[in-house]
């Protein structure tokens, strides 16, 4: 109980010193603490410690979670009101949501999507010419997710007959494709020239550009959609595990390896396969419509090759197929860039070198997934 | 139970089985001797689905098996145990046992994990244990323990005794026998002639794709189809590529 007790109080100090150090990290500060973790990472002494620390959150799951709600819901607080902050953990938090659904792709049954940038801007398009057209937020979401869903399983018939490397290639040509549809079908989706004035969104008379007021503290507007994107996440994240638990999540790892093996039980690998690539393309639905609206334009700059690749990446980073390793993955390598803006121009280089650094160290990314001890891939 | 009528198959340009003529009787021990390359893991993998088929046909209890893919087989009745075992390292022996179930319905899964942990004692008191830390012996026990988790009417076994000590091939002989005595057809590709001998009432010689002798075993004693009474060494030089 007493332990619980700290492992909440500990986490919502966690919670209270990353509002701090959003806020205030900077220049030489900021690189003393990216130094610091570093240290923590490479050390073996002081990794040892960091793991023991973990294993005593890991004790007490339902404490740690509960402290993670609390503290993401309070993070508006911690930071101070600042518009800036809460939208990058927004967009931050969309961004997590992508890479949850590239990580039933890529983690689940290791197809390599070198699309889902491509997905992304079919959601967000799909939710967007709704919502203008009228319908309610909440239809547009639910249009997108159903557009993304059936736009993968498409992409899954035509790729996963045949062997995994080629479901890449067809992704890769996938996201171009949907680029260039974007730019050249200028009577739907306006060009280069991108959709501007999406609609706000509003639920029962309050709207998304309003402040919510509180009485004691009043909350700017941005804190709308960061509380928007926190359910979706969640939602997201309990979705995905809980497909992880049951027999879908079983024939997953038995697909990843062997497949022949299991078409042997009786499972219809190309039609499964086929349906779980259309499980993970529904997230970009759900994350695409968020960005649109929350945003309030898109352009076809907003769904290139690289976005694609950051997803990617941040799904290799957090650590294959762990949930909880994809969504920290994600945050960490949206906010990071934001954080880096004091390099100026050599901002890329050191965000290109944290990524080699940490694979080197943690080869299997930051939070490995403990169910794949006994897979050697 | 399954009959195969001039069954051919090749790889590109090679062929591996030319014309073979087999049958498995309900609830009969069928072996399949031959040395390395003579056709006989093909012939599996074909009937299984996985394989090239070329021309030929081959029927399951009167159904003609072409018309069916891989899992479809599966729930006719047919089962397989792999070459090396398949066992799902990563997943614990329940799971690997569960997923042998997957085309039957919940409480029948229930019900056969039951029977089929009473077959292989040892299984149940590894039961959470990751597959991939069971020693040689206990995989393939597995393996045939999750091979009848679907309710096989017929399991195709291929090469059990690879890898294993002979204390354990016996072991692995011994439950093939008893899942054989209730009533479960089998069909035993082997190299080791003498523990597939013991085990099956039929067997078939094959030779470079092609069956070369086929017999019958009763008490030790071996028969060919054309009444000739044979010794194990004669089946060995059969297989060998000599004439008897």
């Amino acid at each position: 109980m007493l332990r619980a007790g700290l492992v909440m109080l500990s986490i919502l100090a966690g919670f209270a010193l990353l509002a701090l150090f959003l806020r205030k990290a900077e220049g030489m500060v900021l690189a003393a603490i990216v130094a610091g973790i570093f240290t923590i990472v490479a050390l073996p002494a002081s990794r040892n410690a960091a793991w023991r620390g973990l294993a005593i959150l890991q004790a007490h799951p339902r404490a740690a979670v509960a402290a993670c709600a609390i503290g993401a819901v309070l993070l508006p607080i911690f930071l101070h009101n600042d518009g800036y902050w809460i939208h990058v953990l927004s967009i931050a938090m969309i961004f997590a949501i992508m890479a949850i659904g590239l990580n039933v792709h890529l983690g689940e049954i290791g197809l390599v999507n070198l699309g889902y940038a491509g997905l992304f801007a079919v959601g967000a398009y799909a939710s967007t010419l709704l919502s203008q057209a009228g319908a309610p937020f909440w239809l547009a979401t639910l249009f997108a997710m159903t557009v993304c869903w059936t736009t993968g399983g498409l992409l899954g018939f035509f790729s996963v007959r045949t062997s995994g490397d080629y479901f890449a290639l067809v992704t890769l040509g996938f996201g171009l494709i949907v680029q260039q549809l974007i730019i050249n079908l200028t009577w739907l989706t306006q060009g280069n020239n991108g959709i501007t004035n999406i609609p706000a969104v509003s639920m029962l008379g309050h709207t998304s550009k309003m402040p919510i007021d509180l009485g004691i503290v009043r909350l700017v507007p941005e804190t709308n959609f960061f509380y928007l994107c926190l359910v979706a996440l969640c939602g997201s994240l309990v979705l995905a595990r809980h497909y992880q638990k049951v027999w879908i999540g079983r024939m997953w790892t038995a697909l990843r390896q062997d497949a022949i093996g299991v078409s042997c039980f009786g499972l219809d690998v190309p039609r499964f396969k086929i349906l779980t690539v259309a499980f993970g393309s529904m997230f970009a639905g759900l994350a695409g419509s968020l960005f649109a609206h929350e945003i309030g334009f898109i352009s076809p700059d907003d769904f290139t090759l690289l976005h694609s690749v950051e997803v990617l990446a941040s799904v290799i980073l957090g650590g294959i197929g762990n949930l909880f390793g994809v969504t920290v993955g994600a945050i960490i390598l949206s906010v990071a860039p934001e954080k880096l803006r004091f390099l100026g121009d050599y901002r890329l280089l050191m965000y290109g070198a944290m990524l080699v650094v940490l694979l080197i160290y943690r080869p299997l990314g930051l939070l490995p997934d403990p169910r794949r001890r006994f897979e050697s891939f | 139970m399954l009959t195969i009528e001039k069954f051919s198959a090749s790889y590109g340009p090679v062929h591996a089985l030319h014309g073979i003529d087999l049958r498995v009787e309900a609830g009969e021990a069928v072996c399949l001797l031959g040395s390395n390359g003579a056709g006989k893991s093909t012939l599996i993998r074909s009937l299984m689905g996985l394989g090239p088929l070329v021309s030929g046909a081959a029927h399951f209890e009167g159904r003609d098996l072409s018309v069916h893919a891989v899992e479809d087989r599966v729930r006719l009745g047919l089962a397989v145990v792999f070459e090396g075992r398949g066992i799902l390292p990563a997943m614990s022996v329940h799971e690997n046992l569960l997923m042998g179930g997957y085309c039957r319905s919940r409480a029948d899964i229930a019900q056969t994990l039951e029977q089929v942990v009473a077959l292989f004692p040892l299984l149940a008191s590894r039961r959470n244990q990751p597959a991939g830390t069971l020693s040689g012996g206990e995989q393939q026990m597995l393996a045939i323990a999750r091979a009848l988790m679907s309710r096989p009417k017929m399991i195709m076994l291929d090469e059990p005794s690879m890898g294993l000590a002979p204390i354990v091939v016996e072991q692995v002989f011994e439950a093939i026998a008893e899942v054989n005595r209730r009533g479960v057809a089998i069909l035993l590709v082997e190299q080791n002639m003498h523990m597939a001998l013991a085990v099956a009432q039929r067997f078939y010689v094959l030779d470079r794709g092609a069956v070369v002798l086929a017999g019958t075993v009763s008490d030790g004693v071996l028969t060919s189809n054309t009444g000739q009474v044979l010794h194990e060494d004669e089946i060995e030089s059969a297989y060998m590529g000599e004439k008897t």
